[in-house]
């Protein structure tokens, strides 16, 4: 038959150069790791299809490219996304200090609704770490997201990482469901058509110039 | 007759994918792709889309001209082979829609032509795509053609899919509705 998963889910990976978001999705994909390091171009896929109460979900995992020159095309991979998962680097500050601007771009270009992860990766170099786990911790939660750290090296967390995430996402959509069902003339706007956002067909950023 | 129809959602996920054989033929299986590599393939064109659609010159793209584009309505039904004409609209009459009408995919790709095959690509206003896969052998279907009948999928998706009650937007379309009737039109090609 046509289509053997119920659900498709969009992931989305985004965070500075080289603080091993591609690293991350091998190790949850394949399981498996590469010390090389090479530079991801545009935009790279991955799926894992797992099972969620009885039902068949494809994550498919859109990493993108962390350097600033493919900035002006991630900009429309946020279109849809049901989750998106901010990466930085435990032993650079500078890729931690990024994380505020990535915030910035998916206020700009997700939903509102769109949830989020903030992941600190490589934890498994101790005496290299500069980002405490306690002040990375307390920024995620004045911005309300959940925080993790990872390791794609000796994979602490990682599977962890993407499950809480497919998990949240199928909840919160089973919830939607319910809202919709009983919406009749409740006065919450928060199932309403989101008008923000550019065109899709092309003729867009008309009006900022 | 096109080889292989999809819909891709605004997001760039497969959300249908059917593929057509001109021959019933068995196709070993490592031959035919994955899933995954389905999925993979719907989000590169997503991708390479919107990459063609930011290289679009924004001049063009700005350019105000009254109704561009008019693709010419072309009826899909064979005249000899007629009788009786089937409906193929829900409400309105024997087809879905009569007129000229305009490709709103103004700056993406509208087609990708290969040795052996060529993909085009309706995009609605909403971003949906639908994209068509038909081999060069084939020499009565042309882009004319193919946007006629994109379109009618896209009417069909409206009507099966969209006022589906159990269908949770941007997922997979399972409706066997939809299936049979894209596929009844796919054959009158």
């Amino acid at each position: 038959m046509n289509s053997e998963y119920d659900y498709l889910f969009k992931l989305l990976l985004i965070g500075n150069s080289g603080v091993g978001k591609s690293c991350l999705l091998l190790r949850f994909s394949d399981d498996t790791y590469t010390n090389d390091y090479i530079s991801t171009i545009g935009v790279d896929f991955k799926i894992k299809t797992v099972e969620l109460d009885g039902k068949t979900v494809k994550l498919q995992i859109w990493d993108t490219a962390g350097q600033e020159r493919f900035r002006t095309i991630t900009s429309s991979y946020y279109r849809g996304s049901h989750g998106i998962i901010i990466v930085y680097d435990v032993t650079d500050q500078e890729s931690f200090n990024g994380v505020k601007m990535w915030l910035q771009e998916i206020d700009r270009y997700a939903t509102s609704t769109v949830l989020k992860l903030l992941v600190g990766n490589k934890c498994d170099l101790k005496e290299k770490r500069v980002v405490e786990y306690d002040v990375a911790k307390e920024f995620a939660d004045a911005n309300k997201m959940p925080f993790l750290e990872t390791s794609a090296l000796d994979s602490t967390n990682v599977e962890e990482a993407f499950l809480t995430m497919a998990r949240q996402i199928k909840d919160s959509m089973a919830q939607q469901q319910r809202h919709d069902g009983n919406s009749g003339n409740q006065k919450d706007d928060s199932g309403n058509v989101n008008l923000k956002g550019q065109s899709l067909t092309g003729s867009n950023a008309g009006g900022c110039c | 007759m096109p080889q292989a129809v999809l819909v891709i959602n605004k997001s760039g996920g497969l959300i249908y994918h059917r593929d057509f054989e001109e021959v019933e033929v068995e196709v070993e299986d490592r031959n035919k792709p994955s899933s995954n590599d389905l999925l993979i393939l719907a989000s590169t064109l997503h991708s390479t889309f919107a990459i063609a659609s930011q290289l679009t010159p924004k001049a063009i793209q700005l350019q105000q001209q009254p109704l561009p584009n008019l693709v010419p309505y072309v009826p899909m039904i064979d005249p000899d082979n007629l009788v009786p004409r089937k409906k193929l609209g829900s409400f309105k009459g024997d087809d879905y829609f009569k007129e000229p009408f305009q490709n709103w995919n103004k700056s993406g790709i509208r087609s990708i032509k290969t040795d052996q095959f060529t993909v085009y690509i309706y995009q609605s206003l909403t971003g949906l795509k639908l994209v068509a896969m038909v081999s060069n052998r084939s020499d009565t279907i042309n882009e004319t053609v193919v946007n006629n009948l994109l379109r009618r999928i896209y009417c069909l998706y409206s009507d099966y899919v969209m006022k589906d009650p159990f269908y949770s937007l941007e997922m997979p379309i399972k409706s066997e509705l939809f299936d049979t009737k894209l596929r009844n039109l796919v054959k009158q090609l």
